[in-house]
């Protein structure tokens, strides 16, 4: 006990270290246990000693490392250990942290890091007791659950209570009926329960009451539409890519819809997590409940949300910066790991090597952006189908082809010569091009009969104009100053993409894609590329033209590409003529395979979204310190991370699914640890590890991790249902508790990190706006589709402003409906912290500020509301103490006591008296009075 | 002095700490290590705080005023002159230097200067006849020639100077400044962007608090009758308002009770109180009716230009801003005819409507905060994003340049009539002390009393700092 009296007085000295090292703490004053590593020690070594002694070669001093046991116990070149099991006396490490030796003492003074002497005399007893190495926490598979035949509500008290008593903390009364309707309500759905659920659930005396709400709440439409924005702070979501002209990500709000039918439906999360790395990959994908489109590819738009510079200097670096910010958001949100931090050296404190991150740096690098369109997959698929069974015929019907050809300068790199009947790789995407060469591709008479084309071509129109697709070419490293082309159609494009730049346009690199719209064969000419050579790059053929990087697929557009050749601008060249047949053959075919039966080619839909889809495999070298134009001598193969097993991905080609794969493979345990964990915080208001996104040495240890254990495994084991778990949580008696602890518990854990009550907390930006629009009754609760504009003040301004302000109320559509432009955010949001979208936000600030009583105050959306909603209760032939009571029961989910009514009535009527006396004072003395409520705590906080 | 100082001095109460933290009018960072608490869980600041080891040192500045000349000012025809560039107008700059890409890629000829430069002061400090009014300031000016960004586009190099890093979402250096010292005036934001007229590139998202809670992000003022969004009550009178607030007070004792005297809920309902204070003290200071004919003069408030008028009441703002205590300022450029500084072509007529604009206000500014002994414990700083080319562009313009730019600063600390660093002989490049952004950064922490290592948040499994792993205080200019 001594030690722990000592301990605290250090916390006090400590300050903010004590509040976010409590779990360490806290843990050292339990009892006299031996000293865990995990959980005393590896975090003082990380904290003070990794930066030098670490994962990180470059900075290792002295040759040692304290990150892994043979490092820590091995010989230095001084003859001595750092750390001698049992004995602290002859560890070097002791007598450095010792020393008053400014030239000797560690951690050195220039360092600023300093260690308590509660740290060393804890590094000392635990080398006394043997100095015994544990695996970090994180990687360690968790550990078999205690209770199997518990329900998980009931291990989840089990284990929350163990810790309480053992703590000596008592745990609050069970909150009341009003309290826990609200919890279920705003953290299951974003909104207030209605009048109506309210009566309803106090009417039900039933047992299981409770729980039936909360299944109420899960099967609720508006259930997905909160979830889905908690995912999308970690996707970073925004509508437009920011920077200079803030373009904006066309369709990225399939994505959200994506997100808020995969809650609802409850998605199992293993799925998710293979729909967001490898949508486009899965052979057979789910379908979109109205349009049968592929649901599945919709996940892998969130790679499609990030920022993009408008016209940057360096195209490689602008293609690093977009990747390892995939990197950072796609580690962070499935694995709570901080990659990106390896991107120009070795992590510092985690098990993540500089190769491990090129190595997933060209497993995303292999993507290519992609648009998709909306269109039906089944009658797709089925069209395919037939289209192969014709090939198959005509393959069988007609003579082999053997293309006449003279030759192309040998000085040319030809990339394609389309009219010999052959495909030279390059990959059709979407239903336009999915035919294939014309060259195998009859005319077909009225007749019946079928001749083929004596010469070949790649075309856009296999089902008609207007047709969605794009062709590529496979990767190639630029050699030459120019590329010609041979190609014809209508308001089509064609687009040399270098390095995956996407936002092509003037002033560098307009002349990338040129724009097709002539119906008749020319030859363009793209040059000056001396600055790419050696650059990746591949051709892009789109029956579509771009407007401020939007594309448009006009009904009329189609394209027909013949050939593509690399070549020096000097060089003079006729191109050589190339026949795939000498006498192209003419034969009938059979009713069933003529094309005009295509079932596809009428369900052409409008919408369109940007996602990934495959593109050869591309093998990224590490930079040398992060440096783009510093590669190293060979390239990495796609490869798991070290700390998860470390395993090369087989085979060549596209290996995103293989990454969701190592992610959700069982012995993993990150996947499930962190999923659960967001749980949890999205439940209880915080994590079991209080940091989301960083389960590495530098998050926070989990402040139950028996429990969290057992979650993830029940997680896992039972099928990843997200609702089941979310029910769970619910029915424990840990989140039915009163929200003041019982006297004397605040001191002992002033965080509420062991859940003795329920944790108070401010509404999300998103709730208070919805809650605001619910209670007035002014919400629209239209589901899907395009933003809403973005409403415009006078405040919001510079480059990319739209031309037209959304409306105030923002058609009162729920907050994840509105426009989230980069660089027009929404300031009522903002002023309640919504994220900027950069970077995986697992975990939301929570500020106050005078701002957000400025907003609630003085912001016309909220006094506008508050009039509608006290128009409203006018209209209803009640007294002024049942609207009072009315009114309560909306914007609280309570009743009205006495004195409130009594205060109440006697505001409504001052206010009145202050206006002039007309027919219009009640109705704004009221709407004084609501947008009070609307201003009172009780409306943002969650009791 | 300042609120932190003071701190040290007395002890405060772990529940005023906490009421301090949570109107985010504390400076966090350093309120911290005065025996305080951490402010709830919501902050989740790094463990072994970064400033607990020790105190920083005493400031010389009390508040900044950043005038950002966005876009890019051209450094040959400012402050750096470059007589070579006269003995070879019209050469082919391939053939002088290595030329980088640039954003336009359009690489006309050598382009000497089209001002002529003078030597002004007692320090004979070169200037060129587009800053008559800044020229005669140049004692109190220390010069730095040698400043390098990392970025030729303007989005980047934009958050770059704001945040440090070239992307966007980080915090802005006027929030870390927040974070660390707080504010000396509860009833006006700490950190102020007046927006003459032009929010730069990249956005708001130049003053954002990125990763920092929202209480430190930019408070944008505008000119005209409304300076702040929602400072100004929608409510018929005053007494409407207040009979409000009077209602809150008295219904919200419910929840205060229910929540057993919670904190948060506590210091949510006393923001109320400073926001109404708000709405009173910011259209107050945003007044500037009761400034003197000879004053508006001063700061060009009574030139022909429209632009010089507007720019020159904002710089009064700033002073009357820096009056009350606010911590960190920034203007941004006036819309002009021609654009911000960012010239791609007609230098002539887009770089003078600009100076003109600015040049008088600027100078007033210095003066008038010299006379009344602010200017000791102000720094002002004036800087863009990056330079421009010593060759031109579409033949009288000339393209973005990162190697090589001017800024200035004086004020509090700054040893005036100091000249530091040199370019090449052509102003493209830096030959001697290259100057980063991060040292800009680190120097004017250092001068507000803040060590730049040492004032770090953590976020994403990192201690972050404003200076990320870089950053060297400028010593040779300082006073």
């Amino acid at each position: 006990m001594k030690g722990s009296t000592r301990w605290l007085i250090l916390l006090g000295v400590l300050i903010l270290a004590a509040v976010f090292f409590s779990a360490f703490g806290e843990r050292s004053s339990s009892s006299n246990k031996n000293v865990s590593f995990n959980f005393q020690i590896r975090p003082v070594l990380a904290q003070n000693c990794f930066s030098c002694h670490g994962p990180d070669p470059e900075s290792r001093e002295a040759n040692l490392r304290l990150d892994t046991e043979t490092g820590a116990k091995a010989l230095l070149a001084n003859g001595q250990a750092a750390i001698v099991e049992g004995d602290p006396d002859n560890s070097s490490l002791i007598s450095r942290i010792h020393s008053k030796d400014p030239e000797s003492v560690m951690p050195p003074p220039e360092s600023k890091k300093s260690l308590t002497e509660a740290e060393k005399e804890l590094l000392e007893r635990w080398i006394a007791e043997g100095a015994q190495w544990e695996e970090f926490w994180a990687f360690q598979p968790p550990k078999a659950d205690q209770h199997p035949d518990l329900s998980t509500a009931d291990l989840i008290d089990v284990e929350i209570n163990a810790e309480l008593d053992q703590r000596g903390l008592q745990a609050a009364p069970p909150a009341t009926a009003d309290q826990k309707l609200r919890r279920i309500s705003y953290l299951l759905t974003g909104l207030p329960p209605t009048v109506a659920e309210r009566e309803a659930y106090l009417l039900d005396t039933s047992q299981t009451a409770y729980a039936t709400w909360i299944d109420h709440y899960l099967a609720s439409p508006r259930f997905g539409e909160r979830w889905a924005r908690h995912w999308m702070d970690l996707m970073r979501y925004a509508d437009t890519q920011g920077h200079e002209f803030d373009y904006e990500i066309e369709g990225a709000w399939q994505y959200r819809d994506y997100l808020i039918r995969a809650f609802n439906q409850d998605l199992p999360y293993d799925q998710f997590v293979r729909e967001h790395l490898a949508g486009d990959l899965l052979h057979k994908p789910r379908l979109h409940p109205q349009t049968q489109s592929n649901e599945s590819v919709k996940g892998t738009i969130y790679m499609a949300l990030g920022e993009g510079k408008h016209s940057p200097v360096s195209i490689k670096q602008e293609e690093a910066d977009r990747i390892d910010n995939t990197i950072d958001v796609t580690t962070k949100s499935f694995l709570g790991l901080t990659v990106a931090c390896a991107r120009c050296h070795d992590h510092k404190f985690d098990p993540i090597p500089t190769a491990d991150y090129y190595r997933l740096y060209g497993l995303f690098e292999t993507a290519r952006i992609h648009r998709y369109s909306e269109a039906n997959w089944l009658a797709l698929q089925k069209d395919r189908q037939q289209m192969d069974s014709l090939h198959q015929f005509l393959q069988a019907q007609s003579p082999t082809i053997s293309p006449q050809s003279n030759a192309w300068p040998e000085e040319a790199i030809v990339w394609a010569d389309f009219r010999d009947g052959e495909d030279w790789n390059w990959v059709a995407d979407g239903p336009a091009f999915s035919g294939g060469n014309t060259a195998k591709r009859p005319i077909i008479s009225p007749s019946g009969n079928a001749t083929l084309p004596r010469v070949g071509s790649m075309r856009s129109d296999t089902y008609g104009k207007g047709v969605a697709g794009a062709l590529r070419s496979p990767n190639f490293l630029l050699q030459k100053d120019a590329i010609s082309f041979r190609i014809r159609g209508e308001k089509a494009s064609l687009r040399l993409i270098i390095d995956n730049f996407q936002l092509i346009q003037f002033p560098i690199y307009g002349q990338l894609e040129q724009r097709i719209d002539r119906p008749q064969f020319q030859t363009i000419t793209i040059d000056n590329l001396n600055d790419y050579q050696g650059h990746k790059a591949y051709l892009e053929i789109i029956p579509a033209q771009s407007d401020r990087h939007r594309l448009h697929t006009a009904s009329e557009a189609w394209v027909e590409i013949a050939w593509a050749v690399e070549h020096e601008s000097a060089l003079v060249f006729n191109p050589p003529k190339v026949f795939a047949y000498e006498k192209p053959p003419n034969f009938p075919i059979p009713k069933h395979l003529h094309p005009d039966t295509l079932a596809w080619s009428s369900s052409a839909s409008p919408s369109y979204f940007k996602g990934v889809s495959s593109g050869p495999a591309v093998y990224s070298p590490i930079f040398i310190r992060g440096q783009v134009d510093q590669p190293s001598d060979s390239s990495l193969r796609h490869g798991n991370l070290s700390a998860l097993g470390g395993q090369m991905f087989a085979g060549e080609g596209d290996h995103r699914l293989n990454f969701a794969e190592a992610i959700l493979h069982p012995d993993n345990p990150l996947a499930a640890r962190v999923m659960v964990n967001r749980l949890w915080q999205h439940t209880f208001g915080r994590g079991l590890v209080a940091t989301p996104d960083n389960f590495g040495l530098q998050g926070k240890l989990p402040s139950h991790p028996e429990l969290l254990d057992a979650l993830a495994v029940r997680f896992r084991e039972g099928g990843w249902s997200i609702k089941q778990m979310l029910r769970e949580f619910m029915l424990s008696e840990a989140f039915q508790r009163a929200s003041v602890p019982r006297s004397g518990t605040k001191s002992k854990d002033p965080n509420n990190q062991y859940l003795s009550h329920f944790s108070i907390r401010r509404l999300e930006a998103e709730a208070i706006r919805d809650g605001i629009l619910a209670t007035a009754g002014c919400l629209d609760t239209m589901m899907y589709g395009p933003n809403v504009a973005i409403h415009l003040t006078a405040f919001m301004q510079g480059r990319g402003r739209p031309t037209r302000s959304g409306p105030l109320d923002g058609m009162g559509r729920r907050s994840v409906y509105q426009g989230m432009r980069r660089n027009f955010l929404p300031p009522f949001l903002q002023a309640f912290d919504l994220p900027v979208p950069f970077t995986a936000f697992g975990k939301r600030n929570v500020s106050n500020v005078p701002a957000q009583s400025l907003s609630l105050m003085n912001d016309p959306f909220v006094q506008e509301q508050a009039s509608y909603w006290a128009e409203r209760v006018l209209q209803l032939a009640e007294s002024d103490s049942q609207r009072i009571e009315r009114l309560y029961q909306e914007a609280f989910s309570r009743s009205a006591k006495q004195t409130e009514i009594q205060t109440g009535l006697q505001f409504v009527q001052q206010q009145c008296d202050l206006y002039p006396q007309d027919i219009a004072a009640e109705q704004k003395a009221w709407a004084d009075y609501t947008h009070t409520l609307f201003n009172l705590k009780e409306f943002i906080y969650l009791l | 002095m300042r609120a932190a100082s003071q701190n040290a001095k007395t002890q405060i109460s772990r529940r005023e700490m906490l009421y301090r933290c949570r109107q985010g009018f504390g400076g966090l960072a350093l309120l911290s290590m005065f025996g305080g608490l951490a402010c709830g869980e919501d902050k989740h600041l790094p463990s072994g705080s970064p400033i607990s080891d020790g105190s920083h040192h005493l400031p010389k500045a009390k508040s900044v005023i950043f005038l950002y000349m966005d876009g890019g000012i051209s450094q040959v025809d400012s402050f750096d002159p470059k007589p070579r560039l006269y003995a070879e107008r019209g050469e082919n700059p391939y053939k002088k230097f290595k030329v980088d890409n640039t954003q336009f890629a359009d690489i006309g000829s050598l382009m000497p200067s089209l001002w002529e430069f003078q030597q002004h002061g007692e320090s004979g400090m070169w200037v060129s006849e587009l800053f008559p009014h800044i020229a005669t300031c140049v004692d109190d000016i220390a010069m730095v020639r040698s400043m390098v960004s990392n970025f030729p586009e303007h989005t980047n190099a934009n958050y770059f100077l704001h945040t440090g890093i070239g992307i966007q979402g980080r915090p802005s250096m006027g929030a870390w400044v927040q974070y660390g010292l707080g504010s000396e005036n509860e009833n006006l934001p700490a950190y102020v962007v007046l927006d003459s007229g032009l929010i730069p590139p990249g956005g708001l998202d130049n003053f954002t608090s990125g990763f920092l809670p929202a209480s430190y992000q930019a408070s944008v003022f505008r000119t005209g009758d409304i300076p702040l969004a929602n400072i100004q009550a929608q409510e018929a009178s005053k007494q409407h308002q207040q009979q409000k607030l009077l209602a809150m007070q008295t219904l919200d004792r419910k929840i205060m009770q229910q929540s057993g005297g919670n904190d948060a809920i506590a210091s949510a309902i006393s923001n109320y109180k400073l926001a109404a204070n708000m709405q009173v003290s910011v259209p107050e200071v945003a007044d500037l009716r009761g400034e003197s004919l000879l004053t508006r003069n001063l700061y060009g408030m009574l030139d022909e230009d429209e632009h010089t008028r507007n720019y020159g009441a904002q710089c009064l703002l700033a002073r009357r801003l820096v009056e009350r205590g606010v911590r960190f300022i920034e203007l941004t450029c006036p819309k002009v005819k021609a654009d911000r500084w960012d010239q791609h072509s007609d230098l002539k007529n887009g770089h003078e409507r600009n100076a003109h604009a600015v040049d008088q206000p600027i100078a007033g500014l210095l003066k008038d905060l010299k006379w009344r002994g602010l200017l000791d414990e102000t720094l002002v700083v004036f800087a863009g994003e990056f330079g421009r080319t010593p060759f031109s562009q579409a033949g009288d313009g000339r393209d973005h340049n990162p190697s090589a730019f001017s800024i200035w600063m004086a004020g509090a600390g700054i040893k005036g009539g100091t000249v530091y660093g040199q370019t090449d002989e052509y102003g493209y490049r830096v030959v001697d002390k290259p100057t980063t952004i991060h040292d800009l950064h680190a120097t004017m922490l250092h001068l507000l009393g803040i060590d730049h290592e040492r004032l770090t948040y953590r976020f994403g499994g990192r201690d972050i700092r404003l200076t990320d792993v870089h950053g060297h205080v400028l010593q040779e200019i300082l006073s």
